[in-house]
């Protein structure tokens, strides 16, 4: 036998006795160490470095104040985490506690992924008392809670405000009376010819799902009618498109390959960031992100409002909210429901949280925040309150549409190429989402 | 001098299932249930949450109907592995040809020209990638220097009419992996014939086109084929380099200029969640690729010559 | 296989050649260059000035990402290298006695398996994840390495056996005849004759197998839910995920360190795929 191969089955022979532990792989310490009485729970998250730490302390917490509990963490970053999702619920096999935004929860409730909360409401488990009952409900599906909101955000701009000041711009007021026509006027004649050459005005909100949402709702319109078929009016998404494209053609917004790339831009990296774009369509909960990060390069950043239709009362903006939720195949629901009250109630375990991915709905803690919130997050409360208070509900949406919202940025892709107009994008729309809807039945 | 064709098989069928035990367990076990689970769902409307219903042909009857991203996929997936894999087999065979002789540095160029494959489709290939084709990248700065671009660089992964050309060119410059397997193969070529032909007067190209292709065409075969199906299956550096796979960018790029069918596939599947349609694409998929490489093997089998 | 050059002419294809493999390689190697040299800028700098000459250098990036914040990236190299050293004993036993069958041996429904074969691998692998995850839960080994590292001691690798098959038939048939005449069966002919011929193919598997399991990004964030048992190219994508501020640059220092054991793999076989094969010694 050659000296190769004998070296290859003893360097296997070692690796066979080292590894063994290799299939014991995630099996639990409770169960190596045999003792009964150790509750084993799996929460899962969306998040990356700087957000995960912090679960990841809320759970040493826990862990502390309940010593028979064994939490197992299972993180991913934002697309990851539905890319595992799918074949977790094939196999029934959801993490005991995850999350979920407004997005999608209505699709995973009304298919049994996730149980009713009810039950732990009633009996004190989960306290919701000192709550806005808005942010509360942002939760509730057919009056149900299905999700316990761990932090709202909502659809907000972001402007460069020290960069403004040097080219000597001023800002409007952007309040409850600021129009949609108001706004690209202002952009048009105020903002771009004051910006250097490759700089554009405002971004292209096509790529932004939750202006969408806002939009829909600014025109009281519903996603889905009682027949199942997509009901937003032709004339709203020929208005959605085609507002962008005006301001495109008018050089005010940048065009299809630059928001293309720019999209796709790590942050601090991206047209915002580099001083090629003044106004920037965000969530308050990124904005907060952009606004820490802008700091350091010394150019103030604030949050303002979106604009209103022509006629309305105000912007309506849609609030997001992420949720934690217990899955049906949970084996420990009634300790998971005492794990997710702590998480949203207890004083260490939201210290450490700090409004992370928005807002906190409890009003004690937001009370026990706010006298440490930077100017990025102190802004963020501020504006969350604002959007919220006198807003109507943000239902959550129907199957399907959250799927399809990748059709409505692709379709505004189609747009910027000149491939359609509005109002043929506004049809095909219409059509697409039918078939769409249709196929899900 | 070649050595004659001869019959030494073993042509015992036990002997052989012994040695097959493993793949028998392997095929039976871990690929034929799946697939077979997925050819059912193929013709379901499972949708993950619910037990699927049989549907029959309506999704086959959608991808070419009403799938209006369909023609995209196969257009981009097609015209993808059309370019890349025999200019990245060319590169390969002509690099192979070219490090098998006593240079100066031999082993640090052969390491050097393998190590883009090395990086695979790691998340720092798409991120690099994203990087140099970028308007303000690499590759713009280079030509800005050289006076070809103006400044305000094209997008060349952003621009729908340039993006699968970062794709393709991303595959050529990993042309070490075929280029290992050439470089093998070569080796694998005895001395003694290619001496024997020296004497015998043969020129260079006569000792290539005779008897070095000619004997590594079984290799040259299957880096064809394996290319080919690996191309078809292409989907991390492409789901990174058009902004879905970290959370930004439409999935499939510009006007799906990047919609490679896999990228179509996991998008029907995990994020809208029609699984039985996205299965029906992936059986249509492998009827495409089993279809070229039955042909490649047709072909090959008057070219390609085994001993 | 080797030309030897001689003679003037020879020797200026030689410098000729030379210098075209220096610019190719110049090329080739400058998107590699350009990450290492990144890895060492700080975080800031490394998209704002992109020359391939740092302003600035730092260790931070290696430091930090090999820190991590909760768990290390010793963690995630020691899970990448287990299931990658134990996908290369499975690959190598299990596809080299799929592809003696295939390529020495006649038997019944030859072609066919051989059809099925190539056919496994034609499916995309999004395509039969969730049959197979349902599988591997009900049989209750989700969430450790084992649902990666099993198949392949079972040659579901049809890449590789494939590969040998085709490596295998370019042995000539004559050595085989030769060792029946001495009196050897079917297993010492793989042994003794085959198996030395094929140490290009087997050395080519192995690389294969370490660099692709290595990178094989989808089937381990199925598999393994587990924080404890995350990879190397799991924990790399989350340095860029959308959510919080990228660090780039740690990224960039990992998958620099992530070569570093292929490559020593790599240096250390390249010797045995230079030696080359020579049939000649056999006939004695």
């Amino acid at each position: 036998m050659s000296t190769t191969i004998r070296r290859w089955m003893i360097a296997t022979i070692i690796l066979l006795m080292v590894s063994g532990p290799v299939f014991a792989g995630g099996q639990s310490e409770a169960e190596k160490a045999g003792s009964p009485g150790k509750v084993e729970m799996r929460l899962a998250w969306w998040g990356a470095t700087g957000r995960n730490e912090k679960y990841l302390a809320i759970i040493d917490e826990y862990q502390k104040q309940n010593p028979n509990v064994l939490i197992t963490p299972e993180y991913q970053g934002w697309a990851d985490y539905w890319g595992k999702m799918a074949t977790m619920v094939a196999a029934r096999n959801l993490p005991d506690v995850h999350q979920y935004t407004n997005n999608q929860l209505g699709e995973f409730y009304s298919k049994g992924a996730v149980i009713s909360l009810e039950s732990y409401i009633q009996d004190g488990t989960i306290k919701l008392d000192d709550w806005n009952t808005g942010m509360v409900d942002s939760g509730r599906l057919d009056g149900k809670l299905v999700g316990v909101t761990i932090g709202i955000t909502a659809p907000v701009m972001i402007i460069n405000m020290t960069w403004a000041e040097e080219l000597g711009i001023e800002i409007p007021p952007f309040d409850a009376s600021f129009t949609w026509k108001e706004f690209a006027d202002w952009l048009k004649k105020d903002v771009q010819p004051k910006l250097p050459a490759g700089a554009y005005a405002f971004g292209d909100y096509g790529m932004a799902e939750n202006y969408f949402w806002t939009w829909v709702r600014q025109h009281n319109a519903e996603w889905v009618d009682a027949n199942g078929n997509y009901a937003v009016p032709q004339s709203v998404l020929e208005g959605w498109y085609g507002f962008i494209d005006d301001l495109r053609k008018a050089g005010v917004a940048p065009p299809l390959s630059f928001t293309a790339e720019d999209s796709g831009k790590a942050r601090g990296d991206n047209a915002f960031n580099r001083r090629r774009m003044l106004i920037r369509p965000t969530n308050a909960n990124q904005a907060k992100l952009e606004q820490q990060y802008m700091a350091v390069e010394g150019d103030k950043v604030e949050m303002r409002r979106l604009p209103k239709q022509e006629g309305a009362g105000s912007a309506r903006e849609c609030l997001i909210t992420s949720v934690l939720s217990i899955a049906a195949n949970s084996k420990i629901q009634d300790e998971a429901a005492k794990f997710i009250n702590f998480f949203i109630n207890d004083k260490t375990a939201q210290t450490i949280y700090n409004g992370e991915i928005g807002v906190p709905g409890s009003y004690t803690v937001q009370d026990m925040l706010k006298p440490n919130l930077d100017f990025a997050a102190a802004q963020e409360f501020d504006y969350i309150n604002m959007v919220s208070t006198g807003s109507t509900p943000t239902v959550p949406k129907p199957q399907g549409i959250w799927a399809f919202d990748a059709e409505i940025q692709q379709m505004n892709q189609q747009v910027a190429a000149g491939n359609m107009t509005p109002a043929q994008a506004a049809k095909a729309t219409i059509d697409r989402a039918n078939k769409f809807l249709a196929s899900l039945k | 001098m070649k050595y004659p064709v001869g019959s030494g098989k073993l042509s015992r069928s036990s002997a052989a299932y012994l040695f097959l035990i493993p793949w028998f367990i392997g095929f039976f076990g871990f690929n034929l249930l799946p697939m077979a689970a997925s050819l059912f769902l193929s013709f379901t409307n499972y949708n993950i949450f619910d037990p699927p219903r049989f549907d029959g042909f309506s999704n086959f009857i959608y991808m070419f109907t009403n799938d209006w991203h369909f023609p995209a996929a196969v257009s981009v997936t097609f015209r993808y592995v059309f370019f890349s894999v025999p200019l990245q087999l060319c590169a390969s065979l002509i690099l192979a040809f070219l490090l098998n002789q006593k240079i100066k540095g031999l082993t640090l160029y052969r390491t050097l020209f393998y190590i883009p494959s090395l990086l695979g489709s790691s998340v720092a290939v798409g991120i690099l990638w994203r990087q140099i084709f970028s308007s303000d990248g690499l590759l713009n700065i280079f030509l800005q220097k050289l006076g070809l671009m103006q400044e305000a660089g094209i997008s060349w992964i952003g621009d729908p009419r340039y993006a699968l050309w970062t794709m393709i060119i991303l595959r050529i410059w990993q042309f070490g992996s075929p280029m290992i397997i050439f470089l093998a193969a070569l080796k694998q070529i005895p001395q003694e014939i290619l001496e024997a032909s020296e004497i015998d007067g043969a020129g260079r190209m006569q000792r290539v086109w005779r008897i070095i292709l000619p004997m590594i065409s079984p290799i040259i075969l299957f880096n064809f084929i394996m290319q080919i199906i690996s191309a078809f299956k292409v989907f991390t550096e492409a789901f990174i380099i058009s902004g879905g796979a970290v959370g930004g960018g439409v999935v499939g790029g510009t006007l799906d200029s990047l919609l490679f069918y896999t990228i179509h596939i996991y998008s029907e599947g995990f994020l809208k969640f029609r699984m039985g349609y996205a299965s029906a694409l992936s059986w249509v998929l492998l009827l495409m690729v089993a279809l070229l490489t039955w042909i490649a093997f047709r072909i090959s089998s008057r070219l390609v010559h085994y001993e | 296989m080797e030309l030897r050059p001689s003679g003037k002419k020879n020797r200026k294809m030689l410098i000729f050649r030379s210098f075209i493999i220096l610019c190719i390689s110049l090329i080739v190697i400058e998107p590699l260059v350009w990450m290492i040299v990144s890895s060492f800028k700080p975080e800031p700098d490394i998209f704002r000035y992109i020359g391939l000459i740092p302003k600035r250098v730092t260790l931070e990036n290696y430091i930090e990402g090999w820190k991590g914040k909760d768990l290390g990236f010793a963690v995630f190299f020691s899970n990448s290298l287990i299931i990658v050293a134990f996908a290369i004993i499975g690959n190598l036993i299990s596809c080299t006695l799929t592809a003696y069958a295939f390529a020495r041996m006649n038997f019944r429904f030859r072609s066919l398996f051989f059809a099925l074969m190539l056919g496994t691998i034609m499916l995309p692998p999004h395509a039969v994840i969730i049959p197979q995850y349902i599988f591997f839960f009900k049989i209750g080994i989700n969430n450790t390495f084992l649902p990666i590292i099993l198949p392949k001691f079972f040659a579901t690798d049809s890449f590789f056996i494939f590969l040998i098959v085709q490596f295998m038939r370019g042995i000539p048939t004559e050595l085989d005849q030769a060792a029946r005449v001495d009196g050897c069966n079917a297993w010492d002919i793989l042994w003794r004759i085959i198996l030395p011929l094929c140490k290009p193919a087997l050395i080519t598997t192995t690389i294969f197998t370490f660099l692709w399991t290595w990178n094989d990004f989808f089937t381990q964030l199925v598999y393994l839910t587990d924080s404890k048992l995350q990879t190397v190219a799991l924990a790399l994508k989350k340095f860029v995920d959308a959510d919080a501020l990228p660090a780039y640059g740690q990224m960039l220092a990992m998958s620099t360190l992530s070569i570093i054991p292929i490559l020593i793999l790599f240096a250390f076989f390249q010797r045995l795929l230079i030696e080359g094969i020579s049939t000649t010694g056999l006939k004695a």
